[in-house]
C-alpha cells in the first residue's frame, strides 16, 4: 500500500513537471553520456515529405580532435522530435564537414537524416556539439527530386539573434 | 533676396511639417498589442512584397520561436506591415497579426495565405513594396522571414529576408 502510494505520488510529480520547452531547455547528453553545448539555433525549420526539408551542414575548426554534433528538432509547441541521447549524433574529424537533415534529400548525401515528416508544421532546431569550434549553415531544400527551390535558413549563435 | 529665402523657408516648412508632426512606418509609435499590451520593437525588415492577383503571387512569412525555458512566461508578439508610403496595413491594436508564444513555441505569421505553411495568423495584406516590424513583450524570441511564392507546393520560389535588430542594420 505504501509502495503503491509512493509510486502514485511520483507519477503525479512526473506528470506535473513542465513539458519540454525547446530552445530554452538544457541540452541533453549526446548518446546518453556526452555533455554538449548549445552552439546554434534556428527558427522557420520545415520538414515535409514531398515538400521542403532542412539540412544543417557543419565544418569542424578543431585542429587535432574529433567533435560530436547533433541537431535537435522541436515541434511547433516545443517538444523534441528526435532523441539525441540515442541516435543522430555525428562525429566530425578535424577540418571535415558533415550534414544532418530532417529528411533524406536528393540533393545532399546527408551523414544522418532524422526522418521527420511534419506536414504544415513550422519547427525550430538547435545544433548541439562537444565543441563550439564549428561553422554551420542551414538550408531549406526540396526533399524529392532535383531541387528547384530552396532558401538559406538563418543560424543564430546560441539563442541570440544579432540581426542582419 | 531676403524675401525670396523667406519664401523658400516657408515652402520647406510646409513640406516637412507632416513628416515632423507624425512619424510613419518603422519609426511610428509602438501600438498596444491587442489594444492593451505594451510591446517593444524587436526586429525590422524592408523590401517586402505581398500580392494575390499577379501571375505569380508572393507572401511575406515571419516565423518566430520563444527561447524561454519551460518555466518562462508566454510572449505576446505581433507583426506590423507597412506600405511603401509608411502607412500601417494591419492593426496590432485590433489583434491583426498578433499571436501568443508559450515557451518553446514556434509560430508563423504571414501577409497572405501560402500553400507551404499552415500559418498561425494571416493578416490578409497586400504590399506593392513595403516594410514590417516585429513587436513583442519580450526579446527572448528568434525570428526569420521569407518571401514565398504562394500558389504552389513546394513553392516555385522562396528566399530569406534579412531581419534587422530593432532598426539597426549591421551592413554586409
Amino acid at each position: 500500500m505504501k509502495l503503491s502510494g509512493a509510486i502514485s505520488f511520483c507519477a503525479v510529480l512526473l506528470l506535473a513537471a513542465p513539458a519540454g520547452a525547446g530552445l530554452g531547455d538544457k541540452p541533453p547528453l549526446l548518446n546518453g553520456d556526452t555533455k554538449a553545448k548549445h552552439v546554434y539555433s534556428m527558427t522557420g525549420v520545415l520538414s515535409e515529405t514531398n515538400g521542403l526539408s532542412t539540412v544543417v551542414t557543419c565544418t569542424s575548426l578543431e585542429k587535432s580532435k574529433d567533435l560530436l554534433f547533433a541537431v535537435e528538432f522541436f515541434g511547433t509547441f516545443g517538444a523534441a522530435l528526435n532523441d539525441v541521447t540515442t541516435a543522430g549524433v555525428v562525429t566530425i574529424p578535424p577540418g571535415e564537414t558533415r550534414s544532418i537533415g530532417s529528411l533524406d534529400t536528393s540533393m545532399y548525401t546527408e551523414t544522418y537524416a532524422a526522418g521527420l515528416s511534419r506536414i504544415f508544421e513550422v519547427l525550430s532546431a538547435r545544433v548541439l556539439a562537444t565543441s563550439s569550434k564549428l561553422l554551420c549553415n542551414a538550408f531549406l531544400v526540396e526533399e524529392d527530386g532535383t531541387p528547384t527551390v530552396g532558401s538559406r535558413l538563418p543560424v543564430y549563435k546560441k539563442t541570440k539573434q544579432a540581426g542582419d | 533676396m531676403a524675401r525670396r529665402s523667406r519664401l523658400l523657408g516657408c515652402l520647406l516648412a510646409v513640406i516637412l511639417a507632416p513628416v515632423q508632426a507624425g512619424s510613419v512606418g518603422l519609426t511610428a509609435p509602438i501600438p498596444l498589442l491587442n489594444g492593451d499590451t505594451k510591446g517593444k520593437l524587436i526586429y525590422s525588415m524592408s523590401g517586402l512584397r505581398s500580392s494575390t492577383s499577379d501571375i505569380l503571387d508572393y507572401a511575406v512569412v515571419v516565423t518566430c520561436t520563444s527561447t524561454l525555458p519551460a518555466t518562462g512566461k508566454p510572449i505576446v508578439l505581433g507583426v506590423e506591415f507597412f506600405q511603401a508610403g509608411g502607412g500601417a496595413v494591419n492593426s496590432l491594436v485590433a489583434g491583426q497579426g498578433v499571436v501568443v508564444l508559450e515557451p518553446g513555441r514556434t509560430v508563423s505569421i504571414s501577409s497572405v495565405d501560402t500553400s507551404l505553411y499552415n500559418e498561425d495568423e494571416t493578416t490578409g495584406d497586400t504590399l506593392s513594396m513595403g516594410a514590417a516590424r516585429i513587436i513583442a513583450t519580450s526579446n527572448k524570441v528568434l525570428c526569420a522571414a521569407f518571401q514565398v511564392e504562394t500558389d504552389n507546393f513546394p513553392p516555385l520560389h522562396m528566399w530569406s529576408i534579412p531581419v534587422h535588430k530593432k532598426t539597426k542594420q549591421k551592413g554586409e
